[in-house]
């Protein structure tokens, strides 16, 4: 990994089975699989990529798949602490898991403390049961706490280059915002320690 | 949950977390259930703040000086973690510490004579340290040579004297320490609970003894480590490794019976569904008729708006109260944390004071460390049972832990673990199982 660059970690949020893992595999090596269950997930935690931005940045992502923890158990805290973004997701094809967004937002803005939301509908190349005008009204009613919307579609791979570009855009303009701020992180702790630097990865 | 399984463990405390964890990485189907909503059961760590009181059936609302709430997160059994020590080895082996950040404790502390000093952390230290008086210093310092330079393999190392066979009354003995020598050295440092070890083969001390210091080396200050927002982040972080390798996660979920044919177990009910499996794994809390009663744990857990007095306003330590200082046949504990770790909000401390149960009054057995922590705000007191498997599960294929013993670190969990995976699978875990994939670009 090099040195010095901004290393930012992202997860993913929403109701078992929109496509979270298609989201992570698509981030992985751009495949896909129909697989469904647990099998999607095994072995595979997290995996980072560099990102160039437009005014020529540069930037590693760490995406964070659920491990399919919440299919029968809430996330556990730690998954959401010290994301930089969360991407909550909800299948355009499932009514059902569109309704439960405000659940999973409630969830991701209190355990994330500081961090960005990106909505985002997958399955775009199913019969749609969510309208854009649905979309719409969910964010006014949840004020300004998301940045960004989009929809795609795994299984065609559309959107996601996109989605995962305009998330290094946005986590970029936020850090230069933050350090014209001459910000600290009460989190950074330059001795903090990190036992595993070595022995394990 | 109608399907057939390897493994249900029952229960996610840190020891059935970590033992799922292991199953599952070890090629095993795993059912993990738990009947809270939250995870960690006994050891979990309680947030926001307001659950705490909630837990403790308090009417009352915590105070308004204490927002913001969610920044608290108590640990119901708090614990330091040995640098060296085998939970650590655990987290790293099974890459686990990915998920945690920790921080170092700040000191840790020996009671006598009514005063606390710090446990020497160096040579330097055992020189300048007013523990002891100038001879002693020396007969000390010899001591710890010996246990530095000790290798059971290599009797060249032994200076004559057969650690394998002889107690550690007799090594105490040939380096002529005294009886304060004696206690902090036993207590503060080999963390034993009693005065057992002194009968038994010096080894065992010896090797505890290294430990401790071998900690101290790894990060200076002290050798116990902390994870940031608290030890609940413990299970979660084996939750999720099980849960990565395949395991599926139940909360909430009631657990009606455990099902047995010819004596041995085949599945887990809750209503009126059921998993089958081949074995259990559990907490004692899931299994009330295979368990027998082995003691009391109290504790205090407090709140302050100031560090533990006379620790050179450490925002973490360890204060260990040896037995022999306070007439009583085990240790009181004491530990402290604050904002440094992310478990309380800015300006506060939390303490644990605890022990086991000797008398019918088991808070006032806490007072001689409660009266070592100054003014407390607010004071929380539980008194646990401790439990303990009436078999060791090998006819039933049940296999469950014991309850939290009073010690502030987790060398004594760590070998229920290690010793329930030995006896449920037949043979010790095989660290080179978990092999994480490295796939960053």
């Amino acid at each position: 990994m090099a040195v010095g660059m901004p290393t930012h970690k992202v997860i993913l949020c929403g109701e078992y089975g929109v496509g979270k893992s298609s989201i992570f595999r698509r981030f992985l090596d751009n495949s896909f699989t129909e697989d469904t269950g647990p099998k999607s997930t095994i072995g595979l935690d997290h995996f980072s990529k560099e990102f160039t931005t437009s005014s020529g940045k540069k930037l590693r992502l760490v995406l964070w798949d659920t491990a399919g923890i919440e299919r029968f158990a809430t996330l556990s805290s730690s998954y959401y602490q010290s994301a930089s973004a969360a991407i909550l997701c909800y299948s355009i094809a499932n009514r059902d898991s569109f309704n439960m967004l405000s659940q999973h937002l409630l969830e991701t803005a209190m355990n994330m403390r500081t961090g960005k939301i990106i909505l985002c509908g997958n399955k775009q190349d199913l019969e749609s049961a969510v309208s854009e005008e649905d979309v719409v009204d969910f964010c006014n009613q949840c004020d300004s706490v998301i940045s960004k919307v989009f929809r795609i579609s795994c299984k065609e791979g559309d959107g996601v280059r996109e989605l995962f570009h305009a998330i290094a855009e946005v986590l970029q303009k936020d850090a230069e915002e933050r350090f014209d701020a001459n910000r600290i992180q009460p989190h950074f702790d330059p001795c903090g320690l990190q036992p595993n630097k070595s022995e394990c990865c | 949950m109608d399907d057939k399984y390897d493994v249900i463990v029952l229960g996610t405390g840190l020891k059935e977390c970590i033992l799922s964890g292991m199953m599952s990485v070890s090629g095993k189907k795993v059912l993990h259930m738990d009947r809270n909503k939250y995870y960690g059961g006994e050891s979990a760590s309680l947030t926001p703040l307001d659950e705490m009181y909630t837990h403790f059936n308090r009417e009352d609302k915590p105070p308004a000086k204490y927002e913001r709430f969610r920044d608290w997160n108590v640990d119901l059994i708090p614990k330091f973690l040995m640098a060296n020590g085998q939970l650590v080895k655990l987290l790293i082996h099974t890459g686990v510490t990915r998920y945690l950040e920790f921080k170092s404790v700040e000191g840790s502390y020996v009671y006598k004579g009514g005063k606390i000093y710090k446990v020497p952390a160096n040579e330097q230290e055992a020189i300048t340290t007013s523990l002891m008086g100038l001879l002693e210093k020396r007969r000390y310092r010899k001591f710890l040579q010996f246990v530095m330079e000790f290798d059971v393999e290599n009797n060249a190392t032994w200076q004559g004297f057969n650690a394998k066979v002889e107690p550690m009354s007799a090594c105490f003995k040939k380096f002529g320490v005294d009886d304060n020598t004696q206690q902090f050295s036993g207590h503060a440092i080999a963390l034993h609970l009693n005065d057992d070890y002194l009968a038994k083969p010096a080894v065992e001390t010896i090797l505890r003894i290294k430990l401790y210091f071998e900690s101290i080396v790894r990060y200076g200050k002290s050798p116990y480590l902390y994870p940031l927002y608290g030890l609940g982040e413990l299970p979660q972080g084996f939750a999720r490794l099980s849960a990565i390798y395949g395991g599926t996660y139940m909360l909430d979920k009631d657990v009606t019976e455990i099902v047995y044919e010819d004596g041995k177990v085949v599945g887990v009910k809750s209503g009126e569904e059921m998993a089958r499996c081949d074995m259990v794994i559990g907490d004692p809390s899931y299994f009330k008729e295979k368990v027998k009663k082995v003691g009391q744990v109290v504790r205090a857990i407090c709140i302050m708006n100031h560090p533990i007095p006379n620790t050179k306003d450490s925002l973490s330590c360890q204060v260990i109260i040896p037995q022999g200082q306070v007439g009583r046949k085990s240790d009181i504990y004491v530990c402290c944390v604050s904002s440094t770790h992310m478990v309380t909000s800015k300006g506060y401390y939390t303490a644990l004071v605890a022990t086991t149960v000797e008398t019918g009054n088991p808070e006032a057995e806490l007072k001689p460390g409660l009266d070592l922590l100054g003014s407390i705000e607010e004071k929380f007191v539980a008194v646990n049972d401790l439990y303990e498997p009436l078999d060791d599960g090998r006819e039933n294929q049940v296999f469950i832990s014991k309850n939290y013993d009073a010690t502030t670190h987790f060398e004594t969990t760590c070998n229920d673990v290690l010793d329930i995976f030995a006896r449920a699978t037949g043979g010790p875990f095989d660290f080179s199982k978990v092999q994480h994939l490295n796939l960053d670009e």
